[in-house]
């Protein structure tokens, strides 16, 4: 067996899941979509959050009356659970692939103006190939190193913007509609969800199901309420109309911030700092639906998994990278309709025990 | 294994430690202007500071210019006959030519540059009412190579005498392409040029924001204000009217008034934001309640009791801001920004897109009410 699990405490694991749920929620999402209707990002962040909170409850829940430690205990045998964690494999694969994109969108248009996507993702496939292959102990070990830079970071680019906020720009509040704002926050599951979905997959790593839950509940509800911040800076930065139109906002919220002072502009090394961020969440993801696939299909070496989901995410990136109409609508798809990935099969998981047991109850 | 996550984090971070350029290769722009051509559609003009080794006093700072159908072409044109290589990480002011900006021309020029060019996204920007060039060489002092004091010091008088408006390039957008406000931009011009009526109508020296003259080392100065609609520019207004309009949107800091009581004796008083103002706003119905502190010059020399003072101030005020609205509204510009305080009171984008407001400013009625507290303290002239 090589499945290069290894073995974290909370702290670590909260702070993957912080970084992976920051990450999730404001670089994993499309502009078009998210403010095509104004802007209620901050709410629909929290009321998502909210929502995976339930989810992942309930697995814990069904894992402490199974006896199980991570998500291969709840999938048990059966060729249909089987089946099940196949959308949930694929769920991880994009929810590592989506802020890559999105960083790798903002190095082609503003870093490196005029290169290709395939020439800057030379930057970013080694490491990924590299943490994904180490596994889950060096990524999440690296997240907790990694967290107070990443995180005096994101305090400097809100704070730094301070002087452009305008209140008034987060009008109007799109709250008249009710039911569109919790199918928003249902939409947003794949990047709400797929923190805990993978701290589930890689369960075992972090010793005790009881620190499971609490890492998941803190890193969930700091990395939410971090990401709602930023969202709500965002919101009174640009008005939705800009919103919109833009392909990386959070960049173009620290380039939009006036400085004298040339040396005062951080917009570069705070980029370079969010990217390496999320290759870190995208390995965690990507080594979780590694280990799920390990545990589901009896596979003993992780690695040459860990390379293959690797290759499947930045293919995907590549691919999803070109403007035609198929791109589009795959496109389209994958921020509205990507949550059934995660959404359906989970509570599938979860329930199939509980009806199994209605059944011999009845038969007795 | 904590060694092998940090090599594993210095990897990830050191990526952009690959490439590397040499300093002394690039001429740095500090200024650029655009306005119309003679026989292109734009004059791109560039204030262009070359460091000539370590000191600060050794920059030479030139002035280079060059017709063009786009900010590229210009760029490029340029970039191939000047001997360094032309940088923008240190650009922090545009200037758009008055002639452009009366016809909205800018908007396309803007959009192209901001979207190709490694452009500043958040510059200082101006309408220049004289040829760019002699704007920008109207900064250039033996005294101030770098530039740097004037640049400072056009934000400050900006920021602390209220008398010109302090927009970014990010404002300017956000205005011409959404309907809550209105932009207004400095007005930048060479101080021997002439006087310029402004939309209230007081034949006063734009520049100054008062009526007089300056007289200094450097030829270009920065005050009063370019008014738009949309992307239109449809007139000035004075250092004291881009006051009150400061004042009325929030963005108001200090800066000083004079006025002359009943009686013919003329009162100095320097104005603080107290706090923001209170703006409501539904249909043609609007109302702004403003908040300031007077601190007068020489309040032992005045006729008037303090009471009866801190009175005719607001009333003063309270008339000169309706002046300014009902100016403004005549020509479709809400520079004030009451577009945004009706904004509030949608709860949809498709509400909201689809109201016209348009129709409600031009029918509408401002309240103004202002608060004057009259201060206690010695006066700060505002020099140290």
């Amino acid at each position: 067996m090589n499945l290069r699990l290894g073995a974290f405490g909370k702290q670590e694991t909260a702070a993957t899941v912080l970084l992976c749920t920051f990450f999730g929620g404001c670089f994993s999402v499309d502009c078009r979509t998210l403010f095509g209707q104004g802007n209620a990002s901050w709410l629909t962040e929290i009321i998502a959050v909210i929502q995976a909170l339930l989810l992942f409850e309930a697995a814990v829940w069904a894992l402490r009356v199974r006896g199980g430690s991570d998500l291969s205990a709840l999938i048990g045998d059966s060729k249909l659970k089987k089946a099940l964690a196949v959308p949930l494999m694929l769920a991880l694969v994009l929810a590592a692939m989506l802020p890559l994109k999105s960083f790798l969108l903002t190095m082609t248009e503003f870093v490196f103006a005029g290169s290709r996507s395939v020439a800057a993702c030379l930057y970013l496939l080694p490491c990924l190939f590299l943490l994904t292959v180490l596994g889950a102990e060096t990524i999440v070990r690296t997240a907790r190193i990694f967290l107070p830079i990443l995180i005096l970071s994101i305090l400097a680019a809100l704070v730094s913007g301070i002087g452009e906020y305008r209140f008034d720009r987060i009008f109007p509040i799109p709250i008249g509609n009710p039911f569109r704002l919790m199918s928003e926050a249902g939409s947003a599951q794949l990047r709400a969800a797929s923190p805990l979905l993978a701290l589930l997959c890689v369960g075992e790593g972090t010793q005790d199901r009881m620190a499971m839950r609490s890492a998941g509940r803190i890193g969930t509800i700091a990395g939410g309420a971090l990401a709602a911040a930023a969202l709500f800076a965002l919101a009174m930065m640009f008005p939705y109309s800009e919103l919109r139109e833009m392909s990386a906002p959070f960049y173009r919220m620290l380039i939009e911030v006036r400085a004298e002072n040339p040396t005062l502009r951080l917009d570069r090394a705070v980029l370079f700092l969010w990217l390496a961020g999320a290759i870190l969440c995208a390995a965690f993801y990507l080594y979780a639906a590694c280990l799920l696939f390990c545990r589901t299909f009896g596979v003993r070496d992780a690695r040459p998994v860990a390379l293959c989901v690797s290759g499947l995410a930045v293919t995907l990136i590549l691919v999803l990278q070109y403007d035609t109409a198929a791109t589009s609508a795959v496109r389209g798809h994958l921020y509205r309709d990507a949550w059934a990935l995660i959404g359906v099969p989970v509570p599938l998981i979860l329930l199939k025990k509980r009806r199994r047991k209605t059944t011999c109850a009845a038969a007795a | 294994m904590r060694r092998r996550c940090l090599i594993l984090l210095c990897l990830l971070l050191f990526g952009g430690c690959m490439q590397s350029k040499n300093i002394d290769e690039y001429a740095y722009v500090l200024n650029v202007g655009v306005e119309r051509g003679s026989t292109m559609p734009y004059l791109v003009t560039m204030l262009v500071s070359v460091p000539n080794g370590s000191e600060e006093t050794k920059v030479e700072n030139r002035v280079i210019s060059a017709e063009a159908r786009s900010f590229s072409e210009a760029y490029e044109t340029l970039n191939a006959v000047y001997p360094s290589r032309l940088s923008f990480s240190r650009t922090s002011l545009l200037a758009i030519g008055e002639d452009l900006a009366k016809n909205g021309e800018q908007t396309a020029f803007l959009d192209f540059a901001f979207g190709k060019a490694d452009l500043w996204q958040n510059l200082r920007i101006v309408v220049s009412k004289d040829p760019i060039r002699e704007v920008f060489e109207g900064w250039i002092s033996d005294g101030d190579p770098s530039l740097r004091k004037i640049k400072t010091a056009a934000g400050e008088l900006m920021r602390a005498s209220g008398t010109a408006a302090d927009t970014g390039y990010g404002t300017y957008r956000e205005a011409v392409s959404d309907k809550r406000f209105d932009a207004m931009l400095a007005y930048a011009g060479a101080t021997e040029y002439g006087l310029t009526e402004d939309l209230v109508g007081n034949e006063a020296y734009p520049e100054t924001g008062g009526s007089l003259l300056t007289e200094s080392i450097l030829k270009t100065s920065i005050a009063g204000s370019a008014v738009f609609r949309g992307d239109r520019m449809v007139g000035i207004l004075d250092g004291r009217h881009t006051m009150e309009v400061l004042m009325a949107t929030g963005a108001f800091k200090r800066g000083e008034m004079r006025f002359v009581l009943p009686d013919g004796q003329p009162v100095t008083a320097a104005f603080y934001r107290v706090r923001a103002p209170k703006r409501r706003g539904r249909g043609t119905q609007a109302s702004a309640e403003l908040f300031l502190e007077a601190d007068l010059l020489a309040p032992e020399t005045l006729s008037m009791e303090s009471d009866a003072l801190k009175s005719f101030l607001e009333k003063q005020l309270e008339a000169e801001l309706s002046t300014v609205f009902r100016a403004l509204q005549r020509v479709g510009s809400d520079a004030m920004g009451f577009g945004s305080v009706q904004a509030k009171r949608f709860r949809s984008a498709e509400e909201w897109e689809a109201y016209d407001w348009d129709a409600d400013y031009r029918a509408m009625t401002v309240a103004f009410r202002v608060n004057v507290m009259i201060s206690q303290r010695p006066h700060d002239p505002g020099t140290e």
